[in-house]
């Protein structure tokens, strides 16, 4: 794993494709690695593939696989080639100010969640991104993000995981629901053979790893859809059949279940955001929670929050006199993330 | 007849003894003279080519503690597959090196040797990874060689059978043995040396220092005095002297109190509580986990006495910002993982504590040089402790544009570096935060170490409402460079002869 824990400060790792990045980003960004990096450092990130202060003459190739390395532990949404363009777009004045991404008005689908979860793994969250196109590579991208997400961010899968599917062969509404440990049976990921929860959790590599997340549960969440389907094992597996993603994927389903209610819906916010990048309409989806008496809750939640914060404060912290309009700019620049 | 000196013909009597041919170690215990005094002779033997030295060099080897232990335990490959063999002959690589006690960190490496022996196969199903195993392999070479230099401290590598020298590299790269090399000196009568003893030796008396006496006298005008060969080798002498890391970590103390910051002191057996939670570390934060603290085998928790009425703000900014204006980490915080006792991993917990000190003076400047711990497996750049120095600034109107300014003092007064410059950073504790990078001919630019201005989430729990700048250096590398060392393990190497060459000053 290239997750590496330096004292408190948490590093992670992505591989970026420099052609691909700046792509997304619409701009050519400089060859000269030292340049690069300095570009870099103002969002807190480096590329670890090049040292600092060195070289300083070499320059890249346009293919470049770089090594990212984000040091910025609160900064989740910057963990993607489409969240560092992002970043570097508003850094370099191409698009400032929060980024705007719209949701249908039209929703996805409903999820009922079994008032048994409340005390299990209560939360999820989900949006169907329809007419995203991807290759291999920009796959590898979202499911190294996935992962970088499930293992730093969501605590190995323990605050929240996240799951992806072909909306296409789903019928929903879903279920989130739960079941006992022999009366489901499904093909899981990497899997050939339908196995049962406890098979899954005995037999299967991703069992092994994450089933002490579950221990000593006697009931096991479940996603399902109407027709039964088994969607997903959250935290420990997807399904075989519905939850794999090719390049022939246009619609893609995207949940997010967890403990945490605040991390599952920024992990949502994030993958959402990013499908978005890749030319995903974002549908959303309605969680009917059948253990709480309040209103259903509409995923993604892209609402911004305001925060007050007073001219003189921050000129007090810095040390510098900035202007209104001054200060307004260079809030502008680190286009943030909607949530996050 | 031919004149020598006392030593001289001491020495030349001596080698007679032993038929003309003796290595210098039996010179010095036949002649009586000791080892600066038959140096002097043999040079000045050596000019009248009287005899003749030659030198040899003779290699010796001992076991590291990381090689020693292998050579009680088992090589780590070893004990792999005696686990895998032990869970059934086939089972994940998680589970053999969990049941072998290897630490996770150790994976990679011993991988590599079990499939360079072929004592398991390897193979990958699904994404993981899975080890084979049908019999107990026979002892190795290496083993072997381990097992032999085991059976003594300082073994000679003369004595090693020549079908193990080759091990003996492999052992020396996986840092399991330390080689060090002696020089032997041999001393031979020549011909001439030969003939002068049959014409026999005398000694005239010669006077080797001037005293009070010899010049009231006069007696001085008529005596011969020694004369005195300045270029002849003499034995070291070792002064006393503190280590030298010990005497930089003083020195360094010393200069941060000329710039008037005051010491600040804390406990090496620390409460989770000011080791983390103070300083707004969320309590499922990866860095609190089991392999990267210490955690006090007890089933007792600590206690917070005075401190106690910290821990509600604490816990009410941790769970949904307190009167921070922070929205906190959103999740249910638990008093007994606060009152965790762990070793101290990082010097803030120093800070946190100084901070809600009733000695506390607002200004105030404070520092510490503080070891703290982290399981880590050990090599060149790592040790399982290490040393931080950590300081604070408290004061009203201060300013980011205030801690550059004492990141510079520091980085080029103190650390002596040429110029500094600065990279936005993160860290729990800190907003905005500041990477310090130091210039330093001939090593380039250097990660320093972090700094920032104390986010108000752990201020203001713990009473402060001025800011607070802060700052944590790793200083091994500062004393790293200082001293030209690659490898971090020698701070607490036992090497005498390192310590004894290194500069006082």
């Amino acid at each position: 794993m290239d997750q590496k824990t330096e004292g408190t400060i948490i590093l992670v790792s992505i591989t970026s494709n420099l052609t691909d990045l700046e792509h997304l980003m619409g701009k050519q960004l400089p060859r000269n690695e030292d340049q690069l990096n300095e570009l870099f450092y103002s969002i807190k990130c480096e590329i670890s593939n090049l040292a600092i202060g060195e070289r300083a003459t070499s320059s890249l190739k346009d293919d470049a696989e770089l090594q990212i390395e984000n040091v910025d532990t609160n900064r989740p949404d910057t963990w993607s080639t489409e969240g560092i363009a992002r970043a570097l777009r508003g850094i370099l004045e191409i698009e400032t100010g929060l980024k705007k991404y719209e949701t249908s008005s039209k929703i996805a689908t409903t999820i009922t969640v079994d008032r048994e979860l409340k005390n299990i793994r209560p939360y999820i969250a989900c949006v169907v991104a329809r007419g995203v196109r991807m290759s291999d590579e920009t796959i590898r991208g979202v499911i190294q993000l996935q992962e970088k997400l499930d293992q730093s961010y969501g605590r190995k899968r323990k605050r929240s995981s996240i799951g992806f599917y072909d909306f296409d062969l789903i019928s929903p509404p879903l279920r989130y629901g739960i079941a006992d440990p022999d009366s489901v049976r499904f093909i899981p990921l990497q899997g050939t053979e339908p196995m049962s929860l406890r098979e899954i959790l005995q037999e299967h590599p991703k069992g092994i790893e994450y089933g002490q997340i579950l221990a000593d549960r006697e009931k096991l969440p479940i996603l399902m859809d109407t027709k039964n389907q088994v969607l997903s094992f959250p935290p420990i597996i997807n399904s075989h059949d519905l939850g794999r993603i090719v390049p022939e994927t246009r619609n893609i389903l995207v949940e997010v279940t967890g403990t945490n209610e605040k991390t599952v819906l920024n992990c949502l916010t994030i993958l959402a955001t990013t499908l978005a990048d890749r030319g995903g309409k974002l549908h959303p989806a309605s969680i009917h929670y059948e253990y709480a008496k309040s209103k259903p809750v509409m995923t993604p939640d892209l609402k911004s929050r305001i925060i007050r914060i007073s001219i003189q404060h921050v000129n007090e912290i810095t040390g510098l006199k900035l202007s209104h309009r001054e200060l307004s700019s260079c809030l502008d620049e680190p286009a943030l993330t909607h949530g996050c | 007849m031919v004149d020598l000196r006392e030593n001289e013909a001491a020495v030349m009597k001596a080698l007679q003894s032993t038929g003309g041919n003796s290595s210098f170690d039996e010179l010095i215990s036949i002649s009586g003279h000791d080892n600066a005094s038959a140096t002097r002779a043999l040079a000045g033997l050596q000019e009248r080519e009287l005899v003749r030295v030659s030198e040899s060099d003779q290699v010796t080897v001992n076991l590291t503690g990381e090689g020693a232990d292998y050579a009680k335990r088992g090589l780590p490959e070893r004990r792999l597959v005696q686990a895998v063999l032990d869970l059934g002959g086939e089972t994940l690589l998680e589970q053999a090196l969990k049941h072998a006690d290897i630490p996770p960190s150790l994976a990679p490496v011993v991988l590599g040797w079990v499939k360079n022996t072929h004592w398991c196969d390897v193979s990958t199903q699904f994404d993981k990874v899975v080890l084979k195993a049908h019999s107990i392999p026979d002892k190795s070479n290496l083993e072997q060689t381990l097992d032999l230099i085991a059976t003594k401290p300082g073994y000679s590598v003369e004595e090693l059978p020549a079908n193990l020298r080759s091990d003996l590299e492999t052992l020396r790269r996986r840092r399991l043995l330390v080689s060090k090399k002696h020089t032997k000196r041999y001393v031979e009568l020549t011909s001439q040396g030969w003939q002068v003893l049959q014409q026999g030796i005398t000694v005239p008396s010669e006077v080797s220092e001037l005293t009070s006496e010899l010049i009231t006298t006069h007696r001085w005008q008529n005596v011969a005095f020694r004369k005195y060969n300045l270029e002849a080798p003499v034995t070291p002498t070792w002064p006393g002297k503190k280590q030298p890391y010990r005497q930089f970590l003083d020195d360094l103390k010393a200069k941060l109190v000329a710039l008037g910051f005051e010491e600040m002191t804390g406990p090496t057996v620390e409460l989770m509580f000011f080791n983390c939670d103070a300083l707004f570390m969320p309590q499922d934060h990866p860095a609190r986990e089991i392999h990267d603290l210490y955690l006090i085998e007890t089933d007792r928790l600590g206690q917070l006495g005075e401190y106690e009425r910290f821990m509600d703000p604490v816990a009410k900014t941790h769970e949904n910002g307190w009167k921070t204006g922070s929205t906190g980490w959103g999740y249910k915080y638990s008093r007994s993982e606060a009152l965790k006792l762990i070793l101290r991993s990082q010097g803030t917990a120093i800070s946190a504590r100084t901070l809600v000190s009733k000695n506390l003076k607002i200004p105030g400047k404070y520092f510490s040089v503080v070891r703290c711990f982290r399981p880590d497996p050990v090599d060149r750049t790592h040790l399982t402790e290490f040393n931080q120095v950590e300081g604070i600034i408290v004061g009203p109107n201060l300013s980011l544009r205030d801690l550059l300014g004492v990141l510079q003092r520091f980085a080029v007064d103190i650390a002596g570096a040429d110029k500094v410059r600065f990279k936005p950073d993160y860290f729990p504790f800190t907003e905005p935060s500041v990477e310090l990078q130091a210039y330093k001919k001939g090593y380039g630019w250097l990660e320093f170490g972090g700094s920032g201005i104390f986010r108000p989430e752990l201020t203001l729990p713990l009473g402060i409402t001025v800011p607070v700048l802060a700052w944590g250096i790793g200083v091994d590398r500062l004393f790293m460079m200082h001293a030209g060392l690659d490898d971090i393990r020698m701070l607490f190497a036992q090497d005498l002869e390192w310590i004894r060459k290194q500069k006082a000053l």
